[in-house]
């Protein structure tokens, strides 16, 4: 009885899919494939990708799919590979935790352009790409420093990965430069989520002290607990003064279109090939959001001295993780004058000396 | 045969629902089916993908279907699944065991950890009848809080660039793969062991005593079963499979531990377990179907750019009507 | 650290942070004390959180917002009240759905809503009172449901265990078949207790996008509905037990995030635990006393038909 049932069940489905068979039309126009690990409604990261999805549809007229909220691990390879089978000429995966799927559909898929951001694996058709936040976190972070009258800012924070880490880090390092008094306190959230404990994580700071907020989340929750305090904060991801006018000093910014358009152009004129891209402010990558009025002038020209300093060549890419450079324990990790390497970034896992706070301790 | 017409046409009044709501953004409903059918079961990878995501559903099924049985809820197989999955990455990284041992041990030290979390809400319903469905809620967030810590922390990889995860299990810590595709070893193991507990539920001492409690406690007592007994021991059952499911995602599809190993799994085994009406047999089919729905929305995703939140709401609507036709299907 | 500054601080944002845990437990302990389940919380929490946020943006008055907020809430509520109490179907599995269904139609709907400033409720300094010392900050100081949180709490259990309307819902909860004896029409008393508890739920995400974040992202219930959950059960199902557990729990976040910002290193992924951690002792204490008035409603979570013996 039960078995009779399940193969009804299976006849049923089978010739349901057969009769639906479809035909696909074939056509010139460039299809590239997106694949987020969260909603783009995180307002956050997936959400500044999508821009660049979105110009990317517009400008060149590419034709765009996407799939978000993909677990890592569990669902990554099988959306991969059905937006691969789909024919896509190009599939962007956003997130670190994609990198294993990725190289493995890459493998059955040789005619097919592959693109993973923020990893370190390449093959003949795997490209991989990010950008240089820490640069822009930098230049923020002398903004900070400058402001700031208690010599505490803050730092909301959501989960103590390499890429979190790098950015306050640079942050500090750009506080230091112009206020070496000055102490970032940083509060860890343990979350991407959750806009109402942002907000408590830095009215917690604010409670202790900190007059400049800075963070590493998606939402803006950090800026509004600033502006409803009359402190100052430091925004991210985009231009976040509409929730904070009065708070929001600049923010450190993502333009991915600058990327994904490089890439779509070298894939429409077929001069493609496996690149690790990673681009800064130099390339209009990342940046600074317009200053507030309360900005000083003398702030304004220094960043803009340092922000040449990139565009000029004048420092090496990885700047300003360039030694002398202390880690919490005043430990020498970088000697003077050495340049850390790209590697080294990528997996940072310490915080420099002027940082209060711990990281999660990994394994021996 | 009455048994099949309830969920197929609950299923069919579903599909009418869920194709209206996908005519009003856009989509034409029939062209979507299509697509979903034919991704899912005529393509090679199609097919093993759907198995892919069948094989935790079978055993999540069957760890909320045995203490069903017994009249328990058990919502707690999410947790179970994340003490599972835990315990045999442990093993696998850092037993050291030799090939032919290393398999054996995970699935036993999943099956033990699984048991094991499921032994706290066990007791305590069997001793305090305190109500399971409140303590096993409670322990989902005790476990994946815990493996969050462990991944974040003890540990974290060495060849993870530091991002929160382990690192690669050793090749005789994961489960054979067939066909070129992810379709792995678990499927048969679940298949295997449906049918097993099919026969412990159906042809023997134990499974009869089970029935019995669940269907007429008092009844039990008079027939001298221990009631006490046959709680602990249907959780502890239930348990042991979702640990065993976690350990057959993490060596057959994760290879590693991180953070988010499940999307769900434990807690949907309790629409596959009611939909099979707790029968392990039956569990087959309706993990299947929920398998279904979990690739063919992602298919939905990928071919239309569906925002993932529709595909929330397609199965929580599917299995609202089968649930309503069920319910109706009882009172008349 | 035993500083007062840091203790007013940590009160204050505790209460900011527990009024929304508070809202949603007061309401599911209604539905609970009446004999249903609904685990759907964090579906209809994130519901009324949308409704709130999008009908304050589109009217401009807040308060609208939050009202809508309640109301969605309630519509959710009527769904499962419908599945649990007509159709008799398990109440586990259909409010398990409402929470997918919540979270898939708000994020669906929500999409346009990021990047959006809605109007918000603003804080309400009560006069004189709030500039005393300590007190002013940690007491007076608050936006206005923060403070309806409180009275409304009084009011429940005040209607709970002194009126015949609440005898009645706790009849229905403990022994509906003594309660259908009596008089007392069950089916619509769970009716009633669920639709409210989903109103207050409602609002409870409605406090969240309108009054403590200002703003809407996908998902921002973060969890909150399940934390609820374990809060009807922390307060032993008594709603002046949940005032004191909702600050709590929403003070534990707080309280680890201060830790932070003075230095002490603390590991959130425990913090996170603590408040299931610590329901579950206080259910193991319940019922190894067996302090009856800790307990679940015996027939919670079981469908009512007249005539069944157990």
């Amino acid at each position: 009885m039960k078995g009779k049932f399940l193969i009804l069940f299976a006849l049923a489905v089978v010739s349901a899919g057969l009769l639906a068979g479809c035909a696909s039309e074939e056509e010139e126009q460039i299809k590239a494939a997106f694949v987020y690990v969260s909603p783009i409604g995180d307002a956050g990261w997936t959400y500044s990708h999508d821009l660049g999805r979105q110009y990317i549809e517009k400008v060149y007229g590419v034709k765009t799919a996407y799939a978000e909220n993909v677990a890592e691990g569990g669902d990554d390879e099988r959306v991969i590979r059905q937006f691969a089978e789909q024919g896509y000429d190009v599939i962007f995966t956003t997130s670190f935790g994609f990198m294993d799927a990725t190289i493995t559909v890459a493998k059955d898929f040789p005619d097919t352009i592959f693109e993973h951001c923020s990893g370190y694996k390449t093959a003949e058709n795997v490209g991989t790409y990010f950008g240089r936040m820490y640069q822009a976190r930098y230049l923020s972070g002398i903004v900070a420093g400058a402001m700031t009258k208690t010599n505490k800012i803050g730092y909301v924070a959501a989960v103590p990965i390499p890429e979190v880490i790098r950015g306050i880090n640079a942050f500090a390092l750009g506080v230091k430069k112009v206020n070496p008094d000055a102490k970032i306190y940083v509060v860890w959230t343990g979350t991407w989520y959750d806009p109402a404990k942002e907000k408590d994580a830095a009215i917690s700071l604010i409670d202790e002290g900190c007059d400049v907020i800075a963070q590493h989340q998606d939402s803006p929750a950090a800026q509004q607990a600033a502006e409803e305090r009359g402190v100052y904060s430091i925004g991210y991801h985009s231009d976040m003064s509409k929730f904070a006018p009065n708070a929001h000093l600049t923010a450190a910014i993502w333009n991915w279109s600058v990327i994904y358009s490089y890439i779509i152009e070298q894939v429409i004129q077929r001069t493609w090939k496996s690149e690790q891209i990673w681009w800064g402010i130099d390339k209009g990558v990342v940046g600074l959001a317009q200053f507030n009025d309360a900005v000083p002038e003398d702030v304004r020209k220094m960043v803009e001295e340092e922000k040449q300093k990139y565009l000029n060549g004048e420092v090496p890419e990885q700047y300003p993780f360039v030694g002398p450079i202390y880690d919490q324990q005043g430990k020498l990790v970088k000697a003077e004058g050495k340049v850390m390497t790209d590697e080294e970034l990528l997996s940072m896992s310490f915080f420099v000396d002027n940082v209060v706070g711990e990281i999660p301790a990994s394994s021996e | 045969m009455r048994d099949i017409i309830t969920p197929i046409a609950s299923i069919a009044a579903s599909l009418v629902v869920v194709g209206i709501l996908l005519a009003a953004i856009g989509i034409n409903p029939l062209e979507a089916y299509a697509v979903m059918f034919t991704s899912s079961f005529t393509s090679k990878f199609g097919l093993a993908e759907l198995c892919v995501k069948t094989t935790p559903l079978i055993f999540t099924g069957l760890a909320v279907a045995i203490p069903l049985k017994a009249g328990l809820w058990n919502i707690g197989a999410e947790g179970q699944l994340y003490m599972g999955a835990f315990a045999a990455s442990v093993v696998a990284l850092y037993s050291n065991l030799p090939g032919y041992a290393m398999l054996p041990a995970m699935f036993l030290i999943a099956a033990i950890f699984g048991m094991g979390w499921a032994a706290i809400p066990a007791v305590l319903r069997a001793k305090f009848d305190l109500n399971e469905i409140l303590s096993t809620l409670l322990l989902n967030y005790v476990a994946i809080y815990w493996v969050e810590y462990m991944v974040y922390g003890p540990m974290r990889g060495k060849e993870v660039y530091n991002f929160p995860y382990t690192d690669l299990f050793p090749d005789i810590a994961t489960l054979p793969r067939f066909f070129g595709t992810r379709f792995h070893l678990g499927f048969f193991i679940a298949i295997i062991i449906a049918i097993a507990i099919y026969y412990l539920v159906n042809k023997t001492d134990f499974g009869f005593s089970l029935r019995v409690v669940g269907a007429n406690p008092r009844a039990a007592d008079y027939a001298g079963i221990s009631r006490q007994k046959v709680i602990i021991y249907s959780m502890l059952l239930g348990g042991m499979f979702a640990g065993i499911a976690g350990m057959i995602e993490v060596s057959g599809i994760q290879l590693r531990l991180r953070p988010l190993i499940s999307t769900g799994y434990g807690y949907a085994g309790i629409p596959v377990a009611l939909l099979a009406s707790g029968d392990p047999l039956l569990v087959i089919v309706s993990a299947t179907l929920f398998g279904f729905l979990y690739v063919g929305g992602s298919v939905l995703q990928t071919t239309y750019s569906v925002p993932v939140a529709i595909v929330y709401v397609f199965q929580s609507l599917i299995v609202l009507f089968i649930i309503a036709g069920q319910s109706l299907r009882r009172r008349g | 650290m035993v500083d007062p500054n840091f203790i007013a601080s940590l009160l204050a944002s505790s209460i900011r942070a527990g009024t929304p845990l508070l809202y949603a437990t007061l309401g599911e302990i209604i539905t609970e004390r009446s004999g249903v389940l609904n685990l759907g919380l964090e579906g209809i929490m994130i519901t009324g959180a949308f409704t709130g946020f999008a009908i304050s943006l589109a009217t401009g008055n807040p308060w609208l917002g939050v009202l809508c907020g309640g109301i969605a809430g309630m519509l959710l509520a009527l769904v499962h009240a419908f599945f649990s109490i007509t159709l008799k179907a398990n109440q586990s599995i259909t409010g398990l759905m409402l929470v997918l269904l919540g979270l898939g139609i708000t994020g669906f709907l929500g999409r346009n809503y990021i990047g959006e400033v809605a109007y918000y409720l603003d804080l309400i300094k009560i006069p004189v009172l709030s500039d005393l010392p300590y007190l002013g900050e940690v007491l007076f100081s608050h936006d206005p449901l923060a403070y309806l949180a409180v009275i409304l709490a009084a009011l429940l259990w005040f209607i709970l265990f002194k009126t015949r309307y609440g005898l009645e819902i706790i009849a229905a909860g403990e022994k509906p078949e003594a309660a259908d004896s009596m008089g007392v029409d069950v089916d619509r008393v769970r009716y009633i207790s669920t639709l409210f508890g989903g109103f207050l739920v409602g609002i409870g995400g409605a406090y969240l996008s309108l009054a403590y974040a200002k703003l809407w992202t996908e998902g921002m219930t973060a969890g909150r509905g399940w934390i609820s959950l374990a809060l009807v059960i922390f307060s032993g199902w008594m709603p002046q037990r949940a005032i004191f557990g909702a600050y709590l729990f929403g003070g534990l976040d707080v309280l680890s995030f201060k830790l932070q910002a003075i230095g002490v290193g603390i590991s959130y992924h425990f913090m996170k635990m603590l408040p299931y951690v610590v329901t579950i002792l206080v259910l193991l204490v319940s019922v190894i006393r067996k302090r009856a008035a800790f307990g679940a409603p015996t027939a919670l979570g079981t469908p009512y038909v007249r005539g069944k013996k157990e």
